[in-house]
């Protein structure tokens, strides 16, 4: 990546909601959505966030997008710290596309109106709003003359998701995140919206903070990747290095459950991970993948109190440590054990 | 078609020319007479997209459809015909001989009782057990799908069970009338890849230690070519290709097929994504011929829009319902070697199959 100054910056955000308890609904404690997560977005990238059900990745978003407010932490976009995200000339610049194009869409108006929206409400286009529209639709790969005046239930589920990254570009957004974007449409569709949101970025010079569940999307339009675990990003890096080369024992567990497509039965590489992810209201104590920790078996008794006793924070390799065949990367990674650190 | 097996070898099931419509007056046929046999132990997947009419097809083996669906055809249960039969035999029939696994938790549990109350249940209405005899069968059914401290989970009711243990239960419900074949439709959808892994593991386990049949309905590949030997696609109602996993996905024949596994993001690798232009067709109003002809990169006009196409069989069981590798196609014989290899799978990585006579099992 280059010095150039990061369209989007994240310093520690955290994001906890009180638990109440008893007749007087006293703060017990808190779920810790979010716990304190920091990372730089450049200027036409795509950084994915994955992660399973839980881990926060879906509040992080909202609250990049000003959705939900941070309980800690600040967001800067282009060097300026964003308040609560509700700046009208912040939010016309990051846009959100979301999961579910069934249910996201307004019934009741025409595809037309719905991508017209967001231009009414901040009072763009006026004279040629229309003929925009348009375009926009043509951009998106649907067809004007069919679509602009048709009502969402006339249209399949990768049509509707057209439309809604078409409203997502209305106001010629620099930032979109897209929240599971593909996760509702079948296969053959996917591909289509994929292909779809790489050709935007090149032509447009979009920025991407993609929020996914599913390795396999991440692989085909991320340019860096974060993994997430219970409120907090455990591995932090290039595409190549975090997926080819997983460093922290849940990144390595996570890609390793994907079940591939296989035309032969292949030898079994899948790392089990045990129980379930802990409860967020009361994470375990120190690296809170600790007790479902496949390396940590390994590990000596001095070392596997470690995990138990600190929280590991993410850090780049440890000088001396056994260099990995992924290479040089910036990859940082929040375990006391990989990469370097000791040869488990 | 089907094989013919000798009479010692009968399938478990089979089904013939299964067909489900809903409405008499415009009708939409969910599912377009599809057949297929399944002998004890055997795994068999059926993959699709949605609207292909998987689920459909598997409610309808079962007289799981409601009113006004109407299904005909016949489907035979170690030789006694289902389509039409009572409700009572349908539901001994899903009480003992065959399990249901279903995606969503809510629809197979009653939230107002306990889990061991419901699976309890299902094992008396089954089985000729005391009460004490059941309860000790139910907690040995929740060990053997893995919950932890079954005894305790016993009591709990569904909705305190987390989405993985929820659907292992399911199973557990569905193992209670110690059935010969298990039907599980999306069983892992919506769960998260480290869960899903484990249900997986467990399916497989099951299949092997209990010598069930597997009947898996599945959107994603690569959960059906971990669990099934035998893999059939299903297009817009109608089975368009079955065969082994290997000649499946190793040299897929079908158009659909091959542009189906194109279409599938790579975990490992970044590939150039090849959508499938157009979208699935209108089952009140499909295409004549061959359903996938409009979407259908080597489509001929005036063969593949006439007549249903034939099937055509490639040996040891594959056969693709396909005019490409038919006389009738212009191409004609050459089709099959250039025009079809040309947009075959190209099996990166994996191991290319030759000539027909090659295929292996």
């Amino acid at each position: 990546m280059s010095d150039a100054e990061p369209l989007l910056s994240v310093r520690d955000l955290k994001r906890h909601y009180p638990v109440r308890s008893g007749i007087l609904k006293r703060k017990t404690g808190a779920v810790q959505a979010v716990d304190g997560v920091s990372f730089d977005l450049q200027q036409g990238e795509t950084l994915a966030v994955v992660g399973e059900s839980g881990c926060g990745k879906s509040t992080l978003a909202e609250m990049v997008i000003g959705l939900d407010e941070p309980s800690a932490g600040e967001i800067e976009f282009e060097g300026e710290v964003i308040a609560g995200g509700v700046d009208k000339a912040f939010r016309r610049r990051v846009q959100m596309v979301f999961q579910d194009p069934f249910s996201t869409l307004n019934e009741r108006m025409t595809v037309g109106r719905i991508v017209a929206e967001p231009l009414v409400i901040h009072g763009e286009r006026e004279d040629d709003r229309a003929a925009y529209v348009r375009d926009l639709l043509k951009t998106v790969g649907l067809d004007p003359d069919r679509d602009y005046d048709a009502f969402p239930h006339e249209l399949s589920g990768g049509q509707r998701q057209r439309v809604g990254i078409a409203r997502a570009l209305a106001l010629d957004p620099d930032l979109l995140v897209l929240d599971e974007p593909v996760s509702a449409l079948d296969v053959s569709v996917r591909a289509g919206i994929l292909e779809l949101l790489r050709d935007l970025q090149a032509e447009r010079g979009l920025t991407y903070l993609l929020i996914s569940h599913d390795v396999s999307v991440v692989r085909q339009v991320a340019d860096r990747v974060a993994v997430m675990y219970l409120g907090e990003f455990v591995e932090l890096g290039g595409l190549e290095a975090v997926l080819d080369d997983p460093a922290h024992p849940y990144t390595e567990a996570l890609l390793s459950s994907v079940p591939r497509v296989r035309a032969e039965p292949a030898p079994d590489q899948r790392i089990r991970l045990p129980g379930s992810p802990p409860d967020p209201s009361d994470p375990p104590s120190g690296c809170r993948f600790h007790p479902r920790c496949h390396l940590r078996e390994r590990l000596d008794d001095d070392d596997a109190a470690r995990c138990v006793a600190a929280d590991p924070e993410l850090t780049e390799r440890e000088a001396g440590g056994e260099p990995r065949p992924g290479g040089d990367d910036d990859r940082t990674v929040a375990c006391h054990f990989r990469p370097g650190g000791r040869n488990y | 078609m089907a094989d013919s097996p000798p009479t010692t070898d009968a399938p478990l099931l089979r089904a013939q020319n299964l067909r489900t419509q809903f409405g008499r007056e415009n009708p939409l046929v969910a599912v377009d007479g599809i057949s297929y046999d399944l002998r004890a132990g055997e795994t068999l997947g059926i993959v699709g997209e949605s609207g292909a009419g998987k689920s459909v097809s598997v409610r309808s083996l079962v007289g799981l459809i409601d009113d006004p669906g109407e299904v005909t055809g016949s489907v035979r249960w170690r030789g006694e015909e289902l389509v039409d039969a009572s409700s009572r035999k349908l539901r001994a029939v899903r009480g003992s001989g065959i399990g249901m696994v279903f995606q969503n938790a809510e629809a197979a549990f009653d939230p107002s009782l306990t889990v061991g109350t419901q699976i309890v249940e299902a094992v008396r209405a089954s089985r000729d057990l005391s009460k004490q005899d059941a309860h000790e069968e139910a907690i040995d059914l929740l060990v053997e799908v893995g919950i932890g401290d079954p005894g305790g989970r016993f009591d709990d009711y569904p909705h305190e069970y987390s989405g993985g243990m929820a659907q292992r239960a399911i199973i557990a419900m569905a193992l209670a009338g110690e059935p010969d074949l298990l039907i599980a439709d999306e069983p892992t959808t919506g769960l998260d890849v480290s869960v899903q892994a484990g249900i997986v593991d467990l399916f497989r386990d099951l299949v092997a230690e209990r010598d069930m049949s597997l009947l898996l309905i599945s959107h994603d590949l690569g959960v059906v070519s971990q669990l099934c030997e035998r893999i059939a696609v299903m297009y817009a109602g109608r089975i368009v290709e079955r065969g082994s996993r290997k000649q499946l996905l190793g040299s897929p024949r079908h158009p659909y097929t091959q542009a189906f596994l194109r279409s599938v993001p790579d975990v490992d690798e970044r590939k150039d994504l090849e959508p499938i232009g157009g979208a699935p067709p209108s089952l009140e109003n499909p295409p004549s011929g061959c359903r996938f002809h409009p979407r259908c990169p080597v489509a001929e006009a005036g063969v593949c829009d006439g007549a249903a196409p034939p099937t055509v069989a490639f040996g040891d069981g594959h056969e693709a319902t396909c005019y490409a590798y038919t006389d009738a196609h212009p191409g004609g014989d050459d089709y099959d070697r250039e025009a079809v290899e040309s947009i075959r799978w190209d099996a990166d990585g994996t191991e290319e199959i030759g000539g027909e006579e090659e295929v292996e099992r």
